[in-house]
């Protein structure tokens, strides 16, 4: 049987009407379960530790990114498998993975194809999406060698699933998360400048399979899949095929 | 893999790393497939691929690729398992080891060169001849 958790922000009134169409077709496609809607008194952990205790085996995240992330650390050592449902924005990963629509959605948990992702693990902590920071002060650690951003960089990430707005290609399901440097970008006087057809500045991008994320002066923030943050010194590991997904025919990356 | 002639795209397909402008590479750096190299690199760097050293690159290690194409500065010695190509661009202070070399005209090396011969002919030591083995 699936269980549903609906994050807290799809109980505004806005997604009412989303809600119960999706409501209605999990009904008719014979996949309706039982149903966890988030609220101020009724944490995740909670419902998640009565839903293992009910024997299900599929959470199915109703809500975006952040909702899944959420999720997704608390069910990874339970062996249970994921389903999402995307709501509102920043539906990134279930785009990645072929889940368009909601109503796409409903379908795609009906023919219940099974997909295994990579997970990555930050100290003690699982991520989905990626990992991303402005320092210029951090430094990535690879035991052979090091990279370190030079004055001109502007972001750093480590990506599952290119959440990104720059052109590189993630494989959540190949074991390797891509180490991405991104320049800073030009201001409109620098273009100016530089002569016509020019090309901006390419981003760096490095296959990693595990890193310690270092400073080289203070300790610096990593925001943890767009939801959290955690601070350097950090031991990142991959795990490859770790998560039990529901994923679509036609997944992209 | 890339052939004698063919490039790396410039949108980066085909490529497995990228050290761009803006980051600095410091150790041993060792890769499985095609690299393009931007900014600096200080050590050693390895690949089973195709490196590609842009205009912009600033190389202080030894290099080892199964082919190559230089445009920055290098400093350091290049081994190459095919063929190498040297643009116009390209200043190189160390010694270089490849199979097949091409010089664009402008660029400034400064160290040995040694080339493998194929497989198949050989040098007569008397007279200095090419002779065909049978």
């Amino acid at each position: 049987m699936y269980c549903y958790i609906y994050d807290i922000f799809t109980n505004q009134k806005k997604y009412e009407k989303q809600l119960l169409k999706i409501e209605l077709l999990l009904a008719d496609l014979g996949i309706a379960g039982k149903t966890y809607k988030l609220n101020v008194l009724k944490n995740l952990e909670g419902v998640i530790a009565e839903a293992v205790n009910e024997g299900i085996k599929t959470i199915v995240a109703v809500g975006n990114d952040q909702t899944v992330s959420k999720i997704v650390n608390l069910i990874i050592d339970q062996g249970l498998t994921l389903g999402i449902i995307p709501v509102g924005e920043n539906n990134l990963l279930a785009t990645s993975l072929g889940i368009k629509s909601s109503e796409e959605a409903g379908q795609i948990l009906a023919a219940r194809k099974i997909g295994r992702l990579d997970v990555g693990k930050i100290n003690d902590q699982y991520f989905l999406l990626g990992l991303e920071s402005g320092d210029s002060n951090i430094v990535f650690d690879l035991k052979d060698y090091n990279i370190q951003p030079r004055d001109n960089n502007g972001a750093v990430g480590l990506y599952n699933i290119n959440i990104s707005n720059y052109e590189f290609r993630a494989d959540p399901e190949d074991g390797i998360m891509e180490a991405v440097f991104a320049p800073k970008k030009q201001v409109w006087w620098q273009n100016i400048w530089h002569k016509e057809g020019a090309k901006p500045e390419r981003i760096s991008v490095f296959p990693v399979r595990g890193l310690i994320i270092n400073h080289q002066k203070k300790p610096i923030t990593i925001n943890v899949d767009r939801q959290r943050t955690i601070k350097t010194p950090a031991v990142v590991e991959v795990l490859k095929n770790k998560l039990r997904v529901i994923i679509g025919k036609e997944k992209s990356n | 893999m890339f052939g004698k002639n063919q490039t790396l795209e410039d949108n980066g397909s085909g490529v497995d790393t990228i050290i761009g402008p803006s980051v600095s590479v410091e150790g041993n750096f060792k890769g499985e497939g095609n690299i393009i190299v931007e900014g600096e690199i200080k050590g050693s760097l390895k690949t089973k691929g195709y490196l590609k050293a842009s205009e912009s690159s600033v190389i202080v290690a030894s290099v080892v690729a199964n082919e190559a194409e230089i445009a920055g500065q290098l400093v350091g010695n290049i081994k190459i398992k095919a063929g190498l190509e040297i643009k116009a661009t390209a200043v190189i202070q160390g010694d270089i080891e490849a199979q097949t070399i091409e010089v664009a005209n402008g660029a400034i090396i400064n160290g040995n060169i040694k080339m493998k011969m194929e497989a198949g002919e050989k040098m007569v030591a008397n007279g200095g001849s090419v002779e065909e083995e049978k």
